[in-house]
This record gives C-alpha cells, structure tokens and sequence, in this order.
C-alpha cells in the first residue's frame, strides 16, 4: 500500500496486486464482516487507519486487483498473474514486491494435532473474525508475537493458562540501545504485558512445548524449562490442560518470487531464511525487481511503511533515479535505520539454539503437506542427500500444497543439524509459486 | 461445547447455517468456515495421507492444513471459504480423490 501510494505520487501508472479481498495485509487486517473487532492497541489501529485512509484516497486512481495471485517473476520484469477471472502476464518496468512473511515454528510430538495453532493464526481469527480458538489456551515460542497474541486472547476473555517463552523477554527488551531507537514499539509491548499481568497470566521464560496430547484435538501440553540451549532440563516437566496451544518461533520470508527472477540472495535464520540482497533503495540484483518490508527481512510494520515508502519512490522512476532522490528520501532512510537498530535487537529473542532441534523424533512429521518425517529426513542426509534440492526430491518433504514455505527452514535446519550453513542454497523456486486452478491457466486474458 | 462463547462479535441477527458432516452448524455472515467449525468446537478438519488428523494452523490460507472438501470440491481451505447457508463441508480424507 506504502509503494503504490508513493509511486502514484511521483506520477507513475500503479496497478496493486493484492492476494487478498481487502487491502492491509496480515497486520492491518480488515475484518471479514466490516465491522471492526477491537483487540489490538489504540495506537497501532491509529496507524492502521492513517495508512488505509490514504490508500483509499488514490484506490480509484489506481489500477487495485483483489483477489489476484502473483505465482511466478521472471526477468524483465515479467510477472504472471491469476485470479477468478483467468490469467495474464504483465510486463512493468518495475515491480516492488512485498510478499511479508509467514509463520514458522520448530516441531515436537504432537505438533500436527488439531488445536495446535501458529500464533499468528489464532490473532488473526481473533482480529478478522472475531472467534476465539479455545477456551483454555496455552501460548508459546520465541520473540514478541507470543506475548502480543496471548495479551489480546486475555482481553478477547480467553483464560490463558500459560505464556512459555524461549528466551527471558524484558533483559533483551531493556538494552539502551534498543529502549530508545524502538520506544514506540516498546510503549506497545509494556501495555501488552500489563494487560498480562492484569489477566493472572502465568509467563514462563525459558521454558518450552515439548509435546502435545489428545485424542482427535490437542488436550494438554507438556511445558519443560531448557538449558538455555534448548535442552529440556530433567525434572522440570508441567503437564497443561488446554483445547488450543498457540505457537510462533519466527518467520520465513516469502521471497520465492524474487529468487524465481534470479535475485541474488543471502541466508539469514532469523530474519526469515532465504532473502534477496538489496541497496539502499530496496533494488534487488534484477533489473527492475524491488522488494519493501519483512520480505526483505523481518523488520517489523514500521519499517514495512517507510520502506515501502523508499521502494515505490525508485520504482517510479527506476531507469532514471533523480539525484535528488537520496536527499528527498532522508526522513524515510532515517526512520527505517533507527527501527532497524531495534530490530536487531528484537532478533536476538528470536535465535534458536542447537537444542530446540532436539524436541522432535524420528517419528515427528516435519512436512505436514506431505507428511515427511524426520527420521526419514535423516535417512536421506545421512545417505548423502545433503542439498535441499536432493532433501526434496528423496523425501518429497517442501512439494506439498503450501509450495514448501511451512517447511523450507526446518528441512534446512535438519540438513545442517541446527548449525548455520550460510553455504546451503534453497530448493530452487519453480512456478508456479502459489497453487492455481489449471482452468484459470487456460483461461488468457487481458493484454 | 457451546459455540457462541467464542465469539466476540454480538451482531447475531442473521445467523445462518451449513452442513459439516451431516451436522447442521451455525455461522454469522462473512465468517470463514474454518472460523464457524472453531466457534462451534470443531478442530478436527482432516485425515491427512498418513492418518494423522489435522485442523486449522495458520488461518491465513498459507499452510493449506484447514483443506476440507467443500460442496464436493476437495482441497478447499475452511479458513479462505466464506460460510454460505446450506453449505456442504466434510472432513478431506487423504487425498480425497
């Protein structure tokens, strides 16, 4: 929304494409009934409404496909698009990509049950739906998304039994560097851990899902205190009752579209896996490919806005940037640095130690589209089938319906035994990046 | 279980309703199915190849987990279906085909 907005500004031709029905994406979700159900911060539906109000003031200027998938780039930029009313390829002269991310989370016994949810996935039914997914819900995993979405459960009047956290939050949260450069996110998280507090909410850090129970859904949750390097501590175990457990351990960058198109890329765990090197104006190695936000690396939605903001700008004029350019984009570059240097900080709660690899067993599925195991996982690496491509074609784990986005990081955490592997390459992007109906395939239309 | 508390929402006017297994279920308009099944205590959505049960993950229409089949359309996510009166949905049993 920030890039259409900016280049329509600067006088270019915008068409928006948007997977979803209505604008805002995964964190200025619209509610899929209108009405806006209230659970997150005042401030951040503030923003949320800055940035949709401006949106909806150039919406008919511009060119806005809802409801359109974008399942492959190749250079030129040459993007290929599908919705219900059939399939076209455009040719612009610059596309800004801005795909965010989706949830991960390390596996364990149990993890597949029904009732076991990606955190993410419970605020978003709690946000756009309005339903809350259990009446006894356990929250866990690492980094701030577990305590934001266990805060708005309390206030949505679920009982949150337990809040277990990887890593001790506020040591992190309370560096200097990180108080001052994000003290507009920090305000945000502190109401949330009030809220906490105000619930009876037990936080537990350092303390960790190693299995899930139940019949047909998840019944209880066996919660253990680690080492500090994942290994759960003997002793320390804590059966849970619940009906829903909430899980997030990061995130994976959906840069499958930018890879597709030959973009140089780097490997970073905790910014979201695979992402496409960039510069300063959000360029990628291909002539025309721009990428803004958490797809370039998890940052957050404040440095989503403004880099957005940056990408539309060189996407406007991107065969001929002005030299003023840099200077008229000095606010925007600024903001985006000092959350950055936040950020940073924010990622180290999201570091997985070595041990958390150890919670699963051989008979744990780590491919949940094609129900791959690890055992058999292991079997193919220790049989040489060490690339992810090889991993891939062996076991068939990352070919299911989600295109491989649920599994890439954990296949490739497998592959390298939890060690950083800045060597190891992602299995190689195919279209079509999404899965699309063949009869919208047949069906051409448009220029 | 009772359905109605989990839902925040209290513009109850329109209730409507759809199948899921054979059993009437109630949804408010413009929720998702995968959004009704839970508010009405259902998280068993699918058998997936294996035998291992499986229910809604991400609820955003990434994960693919929530498919189920869908007046007769396999493969169809709960969380990106809108609910519809009279609605057909079923639990996916592997492939379904």
């Amino acid at each position: 929304m920030s890039a259409a907005i900016e280049a329509h500004r600067r006088g270019a031709r915008v068409t928006l494409i948007d997977e979803a029905e209505k604008p805002g994406g995964q964190i200025y979700r619209q509610g899929a009934t209108g009405s806006e159900l209230r659970v997150g911060l005042s401030s951040e539906l503030k923003r949320k409404n800055e940035l949709l109000s401006r949106f909806s003031q150039i919406r008919d200027q511009i060119e806005y496909l809802s409801g359109c998938t974008a399942y492959a780039l190749f250079q030129g930029p040459e993007l290929h698009l599908s919705d219900a009313a059939g399939s076209r390829i455009v040719r612009p002269d610059a596309v800004v990509l801005a795909t965010g991310v989706c949830e991960r989370a390390v596996p364990f016994p149990g993890w597949t049950l029904p009732g076991v949810f990606y955190a993410g996935g419970a605020q978003a039914l709690l946000k756009s739906q309005g339903v809350r997914i259990g009446d006894r819900v356990v929250v866990a995993g690492a980094g701030p998304l577990p305590v934001v979405v266990a805060a708005q459960l309390a206030r949505a009047g679920v009982r949150v039994v337990a809040v277990a956290t990887l890593q001790p939050v506020l040591p992190i949260l309370l560096q200097p560097l990180s108080l001052w450069a994000g003290r507009g996110v920090l305000r945000e998280g502190w109401q949330y851990l009030n809220h906490l507090r105000h619930n009876d909410v037990e936080l537990l850090t350092r303390c960790v899902p190693v299995r899930a129970d139940g019949d047909s859904h998840v019944e209880s949750v066996l919660l253990t205190r680690h080492d500090g390097t994942g290994r759960p501590v003997a002793g320390t175990e804590r059966r849970i009752g619940c009906d829903a457990l909430a899980i997030n351990y990061g995130f994976t960058a959906n840069s499958e579209l930018a890879l597709m198109a030959g973009a140089k890329h780097r490997y970073d765990a905790g910014r979201g896996g695979w992402l496409p090197v960039t510069d300063r104006f959000s360029r990628t190695s291909v002539d025309g490919v721009l990428v803004a936000g958490d797809g370039a690396g998890l940052r957050g939605s404040w440095v989503a806005e403004s880099e957005g903001r940056i990408a539309g700008a060189a996407a406007a004029c991107y065969y001929d940037l002005p030299v003023t350019l840099e200077q008229e984009l000095q606010k925007e570059f600024e903001k985006r640095s000092r959350q950055e240097r936040f950020q940073n900080v924010v990622q180290q709660m999201l570091h997985l130690p070595p041990g958390v690899w150890g919670w699963a067993e051989d008979d744990t599925v780590v491919c949940r589209c094609e129900c791959v195991t690890l055992g058999r996982i292991r079997q193919a690496v220790s049989q040489g089938h060490t690339t992810m491509n090889a991993i891939k074609r062996n076991t068939r784990a990352g070919m299911g319906w989600c295109g491989g986005r649920m599994c890439l990081q954990n296949v490739a955490a497998c592959a390298s035994g939890g060690r950083p592997a800045p060597d190891l390459k992602p299995m190689t992007p195919r279209p079509l990046a999404r899965p699309v109906p063949l009869q919208s395939l047949n069906r051409q239309v448009g220029k | 279980m009772n359905g109605s508390n989990r839902r925040i929402r209290s513009d109850t006017d329109h209730v409507l309703q759809f199948e899921f297994e054979g059993r009437s279920v109630e949804a408010m308009p413009g929720e998702s199915v995968a959004a009704a099944l839970l508010a009405n205590g259902h998280y068993n959505l699918r058998t997936a190849e294996d035998g291992s049960q499986r229910g809604v993950l991400c609820g955003i229409g990434v994960c693919w987990e929530c498919r189920c089949v869908v007046d007769g359309r396999p493969n169809t996510r709960a969380c990106m279906t809108e609910a519809k009166q009279g609605m057909r949905v079923r639990r996916q049993q592997g492939l379904d085909v």
